[in-house]
Formats: structure tokens, sequence, C-alpha cells
């Protein structure tokens, strides 16, 4: 604690140093030990079962007798050098890209004067409302070889002798998985960079470097924590995702690794999925994750390099861009017009018509309203509706209040203590939904007790745990800024732990947490794998209507669904843009 | 049994089947649907369980739920206090993963699984399923080809084209017509390689590699779904796609440029219901079971899902197909090897 900081009057109300370090470390021990137990059954219950499962017969964590045959199959596989390179490529290409033009866009609409930045904070992360399948099959239709009616439009405008684009590529694969991924680095960096204490920036400015010295040698070392969090949980988040892959990559025999997990999901010899070398599989990926998190906490080991709110008051700088501000404006269009207005237009196209055809005049005579009215007509709609918003809010509530605590203890609490915690809340990340799913299904199964197999609980579990880890990069990112001294002040002040978190801390992070919250909320209204895993006779929800009409040959109603889910998820954004434009 | 014998039994069934649909009805399909019509045999398992107060029977199959509803609804007109609930699998073994786990943890759930001879093969092969005497039920002999399970239904692969873009004369006729290289990059195949597998009855197991080699060479766009397949073909982005008769039907209902042709010989996959042996509705179960291997819950299942028997007087039945293929269920072990093959072949885009 700076001393510095103490003015005469406040040191006369202070209680003595010695009970100020006593009350702090047992609140944070009893939390800790809370939180070690949530996030010990949460995480280490399906991590343990999934690390176990790789080791038995059939892959069930019930069989008999143990087996190293799943990893001596999966790792001996001709296929996996290839899958494992393909994976690589992907997952730097989409990370890198992901990460810059993510950082660059928070940057334009945070810490600049760029023209509309009000209305593309909220259009930016539209994309997130699109469930990725979706997504990826609109690009499909827009870039596909033969009947790609983007394409299409090119050659006819252009004179062109061929199709210009393939979606069906590497490069295909990449280019959708940036635009899905951008909103997520966007709202884990918008909050680090809003409240970028610009002291340091004037300082060096004031002493003669130039613009871009100033960002490269201050404005991105400051933002480091935030920007190395958003790319660990980017890089593991292309390891795992499949929608992108499986859409676009296995037409053209280019599979990574998450493909080849729902190939081995999908190729059944014994009568079962092979689950033992699922789990084998995503042994490689649980210890790619960890590595990761250990890079992340070695170098953000000296948090207090990375602080930028502290007790002084300050306003964030907008830097004046001039006539570039257009450009900048330009940029973030460019980016709305890949994201959200070409393939939610194509979306809305084919929620129009009566199977999958590409845009042109012709074409338009087939148009009809009677997918949208199919959905009202489905005697599900309104279950689904109720049980999406039930599991969606609480999931993202309880996500919100575990990652809060969580990462304010690691942030904290830089010891054995904080890096355990810290572990814990990344690791879910790593397991492939189908194995999340099996698991939990053993679990709650083997718990008569607690009768949730098949009803939402068991899903409102399932998405606390998987999601913890963005929950978890996010708030940790948003207490690295925040200087110890202001809690410090509070406690200095006789005030107890919990109203100067209350009080304080809660406040300065409350946009981080809400963004968290919004995030969990639009990600669990249109995840899919988990709620198909665990798809039981109470818990449908609106993800798995929408596959009910895709997996049912009606991608069209699946469309008009999608179109619509967009349209409630962009609203709430906004709404809670609009809520905490201010703060 | 000899590659002859097995051809001479797969072509009499089907040679039996089309019989039935063509509006002539021989001793065997006079026989299996007057069997099948016999409701009043299974009028004691309604009353068993309702005396038993059996909950509502929970039914796994692949098919969305809303689909489904108006099936159930026509079985609950028939039997208004016997109650089933349909809880969906997503299909690709998830159903035997659940029967495994249930089978094996305290908590219970299913009491009917409706699926693919290989997943019922997972289910029966680990001693799962529950044995049933369906004949006293009023079924077929046939219906039943082992003890544990009935048929329900039947899937037909089958090729589809696009009308707009292939006169009727340059559409292919056959498989061999899909190695032709004028192909290559524009015709779909699943994924998985259950359709070529399903060749080997038929063709013997050589024939069926060689061609499975060739096609896979000249590179067909693969695809998890034939649903998606059809729609592809649909927009134009594929001339022609490996698929099944089901689930091209949704696009060719909306209008869609389709067609359908079933190559000769066409495979063929039965679809069957089995109990798990730790069921606890089991009368619900068996009478649900029975009453859609019925020409009345059959046709209700065609309507919801496309897939009817052959055995039934349903829409399948009345299709004019030329030979079917099909392992029988003692040999889907054989089966699912050649699947695993097959799929290595497809992604490596030629022999392996």
């Amino acid at each position: 604690m700076s001393d510095a900081r103490f003015d005469g009057r406040l040191a006369g109300a202070l209680p003595s140093p010695t009970s100020l370090r006593e009350r702090l470390p047992r609140g944070k021990t009893l939390v800790w030990i809370g939180l070690s137990i949530i996030l010990g059954w949460l995480v280490v219950v399906p991590v343990a079962l999934l690390i176990l499962s790789s080791f038995k017969t059939e892959g069930f964590p019930t069989d008999a007798g143990f087996t190293l045959r799943h990893y001596v199959e999966a790792y001996t596989d001709p296929e996996l050098r290839v899958v494992l390179f393909n994976t690589l490529v992907f997952t730097v290409a989409s990370t890198v890209s992901a990460v810059a033009l993510g950082t660059a866009l928070a940057w334009l609409i945070e810490r600049t004067d760029v023209p509309g930045a009000g209305v593309f904070r909220v259009l930016i992360v539209v994309p997130m409302a699109t469930p990725p399948v979706l997504l990826a099959t609109a690009w499909a239709m827009l870039l596909s070889p033969r009947a790609g009616s983007l394409n299409l439009g090119l050659v006819s405008a252009l004179g062109l002798s061929g199709m210009p684009f393939n979606i069906y590529s590497m490069a295909g694969m990449v280019f959708v998985e940036t635009l899905t991924i951008i909103p997520t680095v966007f709202l884990m960096l918008a909050h680090a960079f809003r409240n970028a204490d610009p002291a340091h920036e004037e300082a060096a400015q004031t002493s003669g470097a130039s613009p871009w010295r100033v960002f490269w040698r201050v404005t991105l070392p400051m933002m480091a924590p935030a920007i190395l969090g958003a790319a660990a949980f980017v890089a593991i988040v292309c390891l795992v995702v499949f929608d992108v892959p499986g859409t676009l990559g296995m037409p053209a025999r280019i599979f990574v690794l998450s493909s080849q997990v729902y190939y081995l999901f999908g190729a059944s010899p014994s009568g079962v999925p092979a689950f033992g070398q699922i789990s084998a599989l995503a042994v490689l990926i649980l210890a790619c994750l960890i590595l990761l998190a250990v890079v992340y906490q070695s170098f953000t080991r000296v948090s207090s390099r990375f602080v930028t709110i502290s007790g002084k008051g300050f306003r964030p700088r907008v830097k004046e861009l001039g006539p570039w501000r257009w450009v900048g404006a330009g940029l973030v269009s460019a980016y709305l017009a890949l994201a959200v207005v070409l393939p939610l237009g194509m979306l809305v196209w084919a929620s129009l018509m009566p199977y999958l055809t590409p845009v042109t005049w012709q074409n338009l005579g087939l148009m009809t309203i009677s997918n949208h009215l199919a959905i009202l007509k489905n005697p599900m709609i309104v279950t689904a509706v109720v049980n999406s918003l039930l599991v969606a809010t609480i999931a993202s509530t309880a996500v919100m209040a575990l990652a809060g605590t969580s990462g304010w203890i690691i942030v904290r609490e830089r010891g054995l203590a904080g890096r355990v915690l810290d572990i814990l809340t990344f690791v879910p990340l790593a397991i492939p939904g189908v194995i999340m799913g099996i698991a939990l299904t053993y679990v709650y199964l083997s718990i008569p007790v607690i009768p949730i197999y098949g009803t939402i609980w068991i899903l409102v579990i399932a998405y606390t745990t998987f999601y913890l880890a963005y929950g978890s990069r996010t708030s940790q990112s948003a207490f690295f800024q925040l200087h110890r001294d202001l809690e410090e002040a509070g406690l200095a002040s006789g005030a107890s732990a919990a109203r100067t978190h209350l009080r304080i801390t809660f406040p300065l992070v409350f946009p981080a947490m809400l963004g968290i919250w919004v995030w969990v909320f639009a990600h669990v209204m249109r995840e899919l794998s988990i709620a198909l895993m665990l798809h039981g006779r109470q818990n449908v929800v609106i993800s798995t209507l929408i596959w009910n009409y895709w997996s049912g040959g009606d991608p069209v109603t699946a469309s008009a669904i999608g179109v619509w889910l967009i349209v409630a998820l962009t609203l709430l954004v906004g709404a809670t843009f609009a809520l905490t434009r201010n703060r | 049994m000899t590659e002859i014998d097995r051809r001479t039994v797969v072509k009499g069934l089907a040679a039996g089947a089309a019989g039935l649909m063509g509006g002539l009805p021989g001793p065997l399909a006079s026989a299996f649907a007057a069997e099948a019509d016999d409701m009043a045999k299974l009028v004691p398992l309604a009353e068993a369980a309702v005396a038993a107060k059996e909950e509502p029977a929970v039914w796994y199959e692949t098919t969305a739920t809303d689909l489904l509803a108006p099936c159930i609804a026509t079985f609950n007109k028939r039997f208004p206090k016997v109650a089933i609930e349909h809880v969906r699998g997503i299909g690709v073994g998830d159903m035997v993963a659940k029967v495994m786990q249930e089978a094996r943890a305290p908590g219970k759930s299913a009491d009917l699984v409706t699926t693919t001879a290989d997943q019922t093969w997972g289910i029966t092969s680990r001693d799962l399923a529950l044995p049933v005497k369906w004949t006293d039920y009023g079924m077929p002999a046939k219906f039943a080809p082992t003890p544990y399970s009935l048929i329900c239904a039947h899937s037909l692969f089958c090729i589809v084209y696009n009308t707009s873009q292939l006169p009727e004369a340059e559409a292919p006729k056959g498989w061999e017509d899909l190695l032709n290289p004028k192909w290559k990059g524009k015709v779909g195949s699943p994924a998985f390689a259950q359709p070529y597998a399903g060749l080997v009855p038929v063709w013997g197991e050589p024939r069926t590699t060689a061609f499975v080699e060739k096609f896979a060479a000249n590179g067909p766009v693969i695809t998890a779904s034939t649903y998606t397949l059809a729609q592809q073909c649909a927009s134009g982005e594929l001339l022609a796609a490996v698929g099944l008769n089901w689930t091209a039907r949704p696009t060719i209902q909306r209008g869609g440029p389709i067609k359908i042709l079933f190559p000769d010989p066409y495979p063929l996959s039965t679809n069957y219901s089995t109990l798990p042996k730790y069921a606890r509705n089991v009368n619900s179960a068996k009478l649900f079971a029975c009453w859609l291997a019925t020409n009345e819950g059959n046709r209700a299942y065609e309507a919801a899902t496309g897939r009817g028997s052959l055995f039934l007087d349903t829409e399948t039945a009345k299709l004019k197909l030329p030979t079917a293929s099909e392992f029988p269920l003692d040999e889907v072990p054989r089966m699912t090897k050649l699947i695993e093959l097959y799929n290595k072949i497809l992604r490596a885009g030629g022999p392996i």
C-alpha cells in the first residue's frame, strides 16, 4: 500500500495494519475454498472422466479394465500428421487475424473519434448472435465454387471466366472463423481500451515520442494482458471449434482436430462412437491449453505493470484521427459488411425461399413467408424459447459470479492458489462438447438424488462450466487494470471486505462483468453440440430447434429462426451497451 | 452364407416387397398385411400398461420431436390411455452410447429405441436388449429376425440429381456413371460410407472396393448429412449426389429441382425397434413398437419421417425398385468394418 495516498484525516480512522492484513487473507481464503469446491465439482469431475475415458476399452468411464489402445490408434493414425498441420495453420491464422483485427476495431471504436462509434459498438457484436453453422452456411451460399451468389455476381459484373473464390478451402475456413471470432476479441478488449489511463501515453508524447512509438511502446504493452488473454482464449476456441471447419473444410477433405473428433464420433465400427480416441485426442487439446495458460501466467506475473485504473481520476483520451477517421469508419464498415450485412442478408434470403437457392431475379418469384409462419406453428417453440431464456440467464449469471470472484483472486493472489484457480477456470474449454455431454450424463445418471438428467439444469451446469474460461479471461483483464490501492483505501476507511467490493470494486468492473454476461448469454442461446448431447425429455432449447429443422432437411426454416434469434440478441446487446454507455 | 445364397435371399425379400407394393399381393404380402392390421392382439398390451399404471414410455429415435408429434397423436387416438414421450437421438451411435450409460448408472430413461441395424447391433451384442416374443402380439415372424428387435422401417439409398442443370438423358443412371471424369468435383457423397458398404452383399467385396476407390478418386464433395447433399443439388452447387429417399423428400416436396433414382442394386438399410433390458414401461413400449409395425402406425410414422416399411401398405412400398442389397443383422460387424475401410478411402480420395 502506498503511504503517500493517506492524508491525515484518513489515517486517523485507520485500523491497525495488522488487522488489515489479517482480515483480507481470511476472507480470501474462505472465498478460495468455496470457489475451489464449486470449480472442483464443475471442472475436475468432467476432466477426470475425460482422462479416465481415454484409457477405457470403449471410451466410457465405467468400462472394465484399462488400455492404451486409443492413444496408439489415435496417435499412430497416418492422417493425424496432416490433421495436426491443418489445425496449426487454421488456429494460428485465425487467431492472428482475429486478434489483430479485433484489437484494431476495439482501438478504433473505443479510443478514437471514428464517426458512428456508438452504432458500430452494437453492430460489431451481431455476428456473435449468429449460430456459426448458419454463418458458415451463409458464406457457402455466397462463395461456393459453383452456385455462390457473390461469386456469380462477380463473374457477371467483372466478366470473369471462372468463379473467383472457393469458400471450401483453408483460406475460406480462416476467413469465416475470423469473422466469427472478432466480436469476442472486441468484447474482451473494449473494456480494457475504454479504461486505459492515458497518463502513460501523454507522458511518452510529452517526452517527444512519435504517435507510432507511443502505440508500440506504451499503448500495446499496457494492453498486453488483455490482448494475450484474448489470444490465448481465441487460440483454444479455434482449436476446438467445429462448425466452420465442419461446414467448409470437410467437403474439401480438409480435416482439423475438431472435425477429426466429429469424424470419430460418426465413424462407429463397434456400434458406438470412438469415444476412447476422441478422449485421447482431447487430452492433447487439454495439454495445449494448459501450456497456453502457463505461458499466459508467466507473462502476466508482474501484474502491476498493467494497472491502468488507480485512485486518480481520469477521462479516457480519445485520439483524434483527423481525415483518417473516415478511413477508420470505412474499415469498421467493411468488417460489418462482411460479417453482418452479407451473411445476414443471405440468411434472410434463405428464410424467404422454399429451399436453398442462389440470389437471382428469377428466384424472387419463389419468395414466401411460410418458413417464418412455420416457426409460430411449431408446438415446441414456446417451450424452447422459455427454456433457452432460463438456461441462458442462469448460466450467464453463474459464469459472471464465478468468473468475477475467481478473476479477482487470481489477479490479487499470484501464488499457487491463484494459479490453481486460473487453470481450473480455463481447462473446460478443452473438453469437446460431446465429451462434456458424456461426462455429465454419466455423473448425473449416477446420482439419483440430483435428478437433473434430461432437464434444463444439466444444461445450466454444462454451460456454466464450458464458458467459465471466457469469463475468467475477461474478468482477469479487468482486474489487472484495477489498482489494489482502491480496495485497500476502502478497507482502510473501515469498510468491510464485502462492502468494499460492493461499493468500489464491483462498480468499476461492472461493464466488464456485463460484457461477460452478454457474451455468455448470446453463446448459450446459439450453442448446439452440448445441447444435443444433453438433450432429454424436458430441455428442448432454441438451438436444438434450429438443429431439428436443419437436420430434418429444412435449412430455410432454420435460417428463419436464426434471423429472429439474431434480431433478438442484437436488441439485447444494443440495450446492454446503451445501459453501460456512460459507465 | 455364400455370396450367391445371400443375393438370392435379398432378391427374394425385395421381390416379395415389390409384389406387395405393386398391388399384386402374393401369399407373403397378404399374410403380412393381415397380421399387421390385427389390432386386437395389441389390446392386452394396452390393458397391461394401464393396469401397471406405467409412466409415459420414453422413445429414443432420431427424428425431431415436433415432426413425430402427429405420429404419437395417431397412436393415442387408437390407445388413448398409453402415453409415449419422444426423445431425439442425434444419430451416429449417440443412442447406443446413452443406452450403455443408462444401463450402467442408477438413473434410467429409455424404454424403446428405434434405430439402424448397426446401432441395434450395438445394443443387442452388448446384451442390453430385452428379448420379446413379438409373434405373440400378432407380428409376422419376418418382422422380427431376432428375439430382440422388430422391423420398423426401411431407408433406401439412391442418387439425387439436379433436373434444371441435367436433362434426363444426361442424368446418371447407375453407380458406374458416377465414375465418369465429367462428374469430377460435381458429385456429392455422404462422409460416412454406409451406402457403399451396403453394395457388398450383391456386388461382393472386391468389386465394391474397386468402385469406392475409383469414386473417391473422382473427387466427390463429402458432407456429413444427406439432407445437405439434396439441398446442394437443388441449389445447383452439386449436379448429383448419393443420398437417401427420405432425406431428399423435404426438398422435393418444397419444389426443389431434384429427382431421385434408384440404381441397381440399391443399398437398403432397415430400422429396428428394440427395448433396452432396463426398460421400466415395458408394456407401453412393446405396444408402441408393435403399433409402428402395423399399417396404421407405419403410415403415420412414414408421414412424419419419410421412412416407411417395404413390407406394409406405405408410400415407400409403392416405389418401383430394382434389386435391394443389405447385410443381414448377424453380419453387421463385417459391415461396420467395411464402412471403416471405405470411410478412409473416401477421405483419402483414392486407394489406401
